[in-house]
């Protein structure tokens, strides 16, 4: 007889054994959703900002030093052309606070910034005066240099040679706009060679020293 | 034999569900959260830092600054300064960091109960380690 009293029970009890196992494994398995699309997320964005910031990258002078005219041309076509762009999903690029390019719409998403320096070049006249000698310093160092030589008549510039090696030379005498390579590593100091009164106006040079601004790179990826 | 007995099935039933819940409630909990993101930020900030430093030119003889920095204590007094000077205009306003070399240390001291990031990266004269976290 007593086995027959617990036979609901027993039916019972399976049910409420079922719908708790149901819905713990519904529960274990929202976590685990919820547990990877950020991880997929956050290795995206790891990814990405290494393509950005590493010291062969495109964007890049050295590691972590971006080009700020390179930086420019970033389109949205290139951020999908990215090895680690997710197939699905949407890449926000901000330099400084201010969008580069984006694919897409992104809200939300994982996010992680870079420390970076933006380069970009500062283009400087520098008119020498000629009032202390023939020779003039740059102030700031650089690997490139432009001596446009407009001298009146009765003066003549032979030569100009940077920390004593001869760069230009003509005996009839220099004329015009002569691009010149410099080495960024050492301080800069042109020499005139030349016959008569050196005024100012005779010479201008036209100097480019790099300019570096901190900067934060943040990539922001929702998959 | 009296029936007030509960039934050793409906006992068995409730064991079960909460055996089952608490291993529920164990997947609930142990999963890393958001401190691990920020600790991977700071982490990501203090090699972005370092990277920057490691490649500076030297400002007198060495092979960079870093190592300069790291040759004796001599060079570490007189690097040392500068160097400060540096890592303020490199490293965003909102981080405090401390730089950790074996003849000294610049920077502000380093907080407890704080999560910090830190780098290191070896000079060809010693080690030079970066910490970073939020001001």
């Amino acid at each position: 007889m007593r086995g027959q009293v617990e036979l609901p029970a027993l039916g019972l009890a399976l049910v409420l054994l079922t719908m708790t196992t149901v819905l713990g494994v519904a529960v274990v398995q929202s976590v685990f959703v919820d547990a990877e699309r950020p991880a997929m997320e956050r290795q995206a964005t790891v990814s990405l900002s290494e393509e950005f910031v590493s010291a062969d990258a495109p964007l890049t002078n050295r590691a972590n030093v971006l080009n700020a005219t390179r930086l420019e041309t970033v389109k949205k076509a290139d951020l999908r052309e990215m090895d680690a762009h997710p197939d699905d999903g949407a890449v926000l690029l901000e330099v400084a606070g201010e969008e580069i390019a984006a694919t897409g719409s992104v809200t939300g998403g994982t996010t992680l910034e870079r420390l970076v320096l933006l380069e970009s070049v500062d283009e400087r006249v520098l008119e020498p005066r000629f009032t202390q000698g023939r020779s003039i310093t740059l102030p700031r160092r650089t690997d490139s240099a432009t001596v446009s030589i407009t001298t009146g008549a009765g003066t003549t510039i032979r030569g100009v040679s940077v920390n004593d090696r001869t760069v230009l030379r003509n005996e009839s005498g220099l004329h015009g706009t002569y691009d010149l390579e410099l080495s960024a590593l050492e301080t800069t100091r042109f020499e005139f060679d030349a016959t008569g009164q050196l005024q100012e106006g005779d010479v201008n040079i036209t100097y480019r020293p790099p300019r570096v601004e901190r900067a934060t790179l943040r990539v922001t990826v929702n998959a | 034999m009296p029936r007030a007995q509960a039934s050793i099935t409906a006992i068995e039933a409730t064991l079960a569900v909460l055996l089952v819940l608490s291993v529920t409630f164990a997947f609930s909990l142990g999963l890393p959260g958001e401190d691990a993101e920020a600790k991977a930020q700071l982490d990501t900030y203090a090699a972005d830092g370092i990277t920057l430093l490691v490649n500076e030119p030297p400002r007198h003889g060495d092979q960079t600054r870093l190592a300069e920095l790291t040759a004796s204590e001599d060079s570490f007094d007189r690097e040392g300064a500068a160097l400060e000077e540096r890592v303020d205009r490199i490293l965003p306003s909102n981080l405090l960091y401390r730089i950790e070399t074996e003849h000294g240390s610049l920077g502000h001291p380093l907080p407890s109960g704080v999560s910090t990031g830190e780098a290191t990266v070896l000079t060809t004269n010693g080690e030079v380690t970066l910490a970073v976290w939020y001001a």
